[in-house]
């Protein structure tokens, strides 16, 4: 934008003040009464106007050019002599009406006008030197009504008081290139602060919804810094952890333990942050028979660059897992009817005891025991009798047993016990007729008083077999060779030396 | 110090209000839309107040910064000396230019060269429409400059002046109803000048010249 000039200001004169040089024109400063105009310079400053770097046509009153500098000629094309032609007769119709009408209010009413290159890009078929091309040069033309200084060589020629017309055209190619590129790095610039801004309304969307989860989680939740200072802890975590969320936050997240969890966690989670691996534990809060289980797990948070840059931890309540857990593995392992052990543990704690025995060169009994005539309990008192006796069995055994001994259920009315560091055989034979006397007691079921026998065999590691199948095998041989003998000798009339069977009403 | 009778205060309100007419229709031809006009104030006044009421002028958006297109008149044989200024709120002027330019961007906060060359177009054929019903009614030939376009708050538009400067202010106010866009154009004559033109205009109106 050029600076506002006083209308009657000789052309010569903007050659000192270059008229394409601010952006923002003052207003005009007032005008001198043309009264006293210097003195015109010649014609032959043409040669001044030469230099500038912009183009000027200079029309007088019948709109015939009589001055076009070389700015001009340069940029005009196969065209006649301008000088002393009007616009139209140089140019013919390719020049933008607007311009035309421009020059002749110009002289006709004296005002000057400006011609944006928003509007009219190109009014005039100009071209850039050098360019073979048909594409216009892109220029603004400024319409400048003035009036020949007095006594110059032009007003006297077209008479004073004559109007002239300056046509100032000014390149405005890197102008429209550069405010191109402004609006296109506009127009980039906003796509991408709307990227930005719904990225940031997401991550806003997925705090709050992470927030929410977190806060609804039955989990308790934890964040801590990359040195394991608390940085957020949801409401569940503090309350299983009995501790005040805001006042925990900063500090370390082991403060949040109990202290001999801290002591032995403590060392376990130096180890685990230093090498970027997660942790997990468990631990008991409360006191026994209300105690509370909780397992913790922490693991590395890493950023973009696969730096540690904290931990996210989880506290979850196992109390019922490790509960489940108990049940289910004392059902693996143990009768439900009797809570003896099972054959499976049974052969376990055999094969420990045989390796055991092995190394300290003892001896290792099995006993292997059947309870006499047991069907005939079944079916003539009834299952839930049966059952009665089965249980009235395994307690007595235990009783007649030290605790180290196991007495097992192997099935029906099987039992077996192992006997490890077993003593000398009287000894065993002492325990085999303790057990014996132990089970044939009365026993009261309902408004029944049954007896029951039993039959035993006994097998001796290292004595009888090395193995616990062979052992238990040899133990269930030796048990049915000593009820044959018992059958035998109940046949031959002989007071059995174990009775069986007496089921009498009980009064 | 000057002081106006009735009957030169009623004939310059009636030619401000001629030409002022016209540079709002001519407004209104080039946005192609219905102009509505305020009734023309004419009054003599110091810059400094003139400067005040333009602070207290209605404003749109955030910013209070006013968009001026000015130009300057002289008669070619002295005296008569106007300035014309076209004033819109900063961002309502944007909203015009982009709206002829057709550019549906969002408006930028600053106005852009080639959109100020725009606006310096749009402001040039507004008051050069009106002043040639001035120069008509002042009888004279009216040698008018370049619009010089400035942005800037209402206190600075006028600093190179005096503010004790007495000046006489035609302004008219002209909104867009669509757009509610509201610009006023205002038209300053020096005292030096103002004699003159109350003899040309009571002559246009052909009234007694003003008794000595």
């Amino acid at each position: 934008m050029s600076p506002v000039r006083p209308a009657s200001s000789p052309v010569t004169a903007s050659v000192t003040a270059p008229l394409a040089a601010t952006v923002i024109a003052s207003v005009p400063t007032p005008v001198p009464p043309p009264t006293k105009a210097p003195a015109a310079p010649p014609w032959p400053m043409h040669h001044l106007l030469d230099t500038i770097d912009f183009g000027l046509l200079v029309l007088d009153r019948d709109a015939r050019i009589v001055m076009a500098n070389r700015w001009v000629r340069e940029r005009m094309r196969s065209v006649p002599e301008p000088v002393g032609r009007r616009l139209a007769d140089v140019w013919g119709g390719s020049i933008d009406p607007r311009l035309l009408f421009a020059v002749r209010e110009c002289l006709e009413f004296g005002h000057s006008l400006r011609l944006s290159h928003a509007f009219h890009p190109v009014p005039l078929p100009l071209y850039r030197p050098g360019d073979a091309g048909d594409e216009r040069m892109r220029h603004a033309v400024d319409v400048i009504a003035t009036l020949p200084p007095q006594g110059s060589p032009e007003g006297a020629h077209q008479g004073n008081g004559a109007l002239q017309c300056v046509l100032q055209i000014r390149d405005m190619s890197e102008i429209a290139r550069r405010e191109r590129l402004l609006k296109d790095q506009a127009r980039q610039l906003r796509i991408e602060l709307q990227r930005a801004t719904e990225v940031q309304q997401e991550l806003a969307r997925q705090s709050l919804r992470f927030r929410e989860l977190a806060r609804q989680a039955s989990v308790g939740l934890f964040e801590t810094d990359a040195q394991g200072q608390l940085s957020y802890c949801n409401e569940r975590c503090a309350q299983m952890l009995h501790v005040d969320a805001l006042a925990q936050l900063g500090r370390h997240w082991l403060n949040m333990l109990p202290g001999d969890d801290v002591a032995r966690l403590g060392p376990r989670w130096n180890a685990a942050s230093s090498a970027q691996v997660r942790c997990a534990d468990e631990l008991c809060l409360g006191t026994s028979g209300a105690e509370t289980w909780l397992r913790i797990e922490a693991g590395p948070i890493l950023d973009v660059h696969r730096l540690p840059a904290g931990f996210i931890g989880t506290v979850t309540d196992v109390t019922e897992f490790r509960e489940h857990a108990r049940r289910n593995e004392y059902r693996a392992n143990h009768d439900t009817l009797t809570g003896l052990v099972n054959r499976e543990r049974f052969a376990e704690r055999v094969h420990a005891a045989i390796a055991e025995a092995q190394r300290l060169g003892q001896r290792v009994a099995i006993l292997f025991l059947d309870l006499n005539h047991f069907k005939q309990i079944n079916d003539e008192h009834g299952h839930a009798v049966g059952d009665t006796a089965l249980k009235a069995a395994a307690q007595r055994m235990r009783r007649c047993l030290r605790s180290d001994d196991m007495v097992a259920r192997l099935g029906g009315d099987e039992f077996a016990a192992l006997i490890p560091n077993a003593p000398e055989d009287a000894s065993l034979e002492r325990i085999l007729g303790k057990l014996s006397k132990a089970i044939a007691l009365p026993l009261n079921v309902g408004s029944c008083c049954l007896r029951i026998g039993c039959s035993v065999g006994m097998a001796i590691y290292p004595d009888h077999a090395a193995d616990p199948a062979s052992l238990l095998a040899h133990a269930d041989e030796q048990m049915y060779q000593r009820k044959r003998q018992a059958h035998a000798a109940a046949a031959a009339g002989a007071a059995p030396r174990l009775r069986l069977v007496e089921a009498a009403p009980l009064r | 110090m000057i002081e106006l009778d009735d009957d030169s205060r009623d004939a310059l309100a009636e030619a401000f209000n001629l030409a002022l007419g016209e540079a709002a229709a001519s407004f209104a031809d080039i946005v192609h839309e219905e102009i509505q006009m305020t009734v023309p104030v004419v009054e003599l006044l110091p810059r400094a107040e003139l400067v005040r009421q333009l602070q207290g002028l209605p404003r749109q958006g955030a910013t209070t910064k006013l968009c001026s297109i000015a130009q300057r008149f002289d008669r070619q044989q002295g005296g008569l000396s106007t300035e014309a200024v076209l004033l819109f709120p900063e961002h309502g002027s944007l909203e015009i230019v982009r709206r002829m330019l057709g550019d549906c961007s969002p408006a930028a906060e600053q106005i852009s060269e080639l959109e100020q060359d725009a606006l310096a177009e749009v402001g040039n054929i507004i008051i050069n429409s009106c002043m040639n019903s001035l120069a008509h009614i002042f009888d004279a030939e009216m040698i008018g400059t370049l619009p010089g376009v400035r942005s800037a708050e209402p206190q600075e538009l006028f600093a190179s002046h005096p503010g004790n400067e007495m000046v006489l202010m035609a302004r008219i106010g002209m909104n867009m109803l669509a757009q509610q866009i509201s610009g006023y154009v205002l038209f300053l004559m020096e005292l030096s000048a103002l004699e003159t033109g109350i003899e040309r205009i009571r002559h246009f109106f052909e009234l007694d010249p003003t008794p000595a």
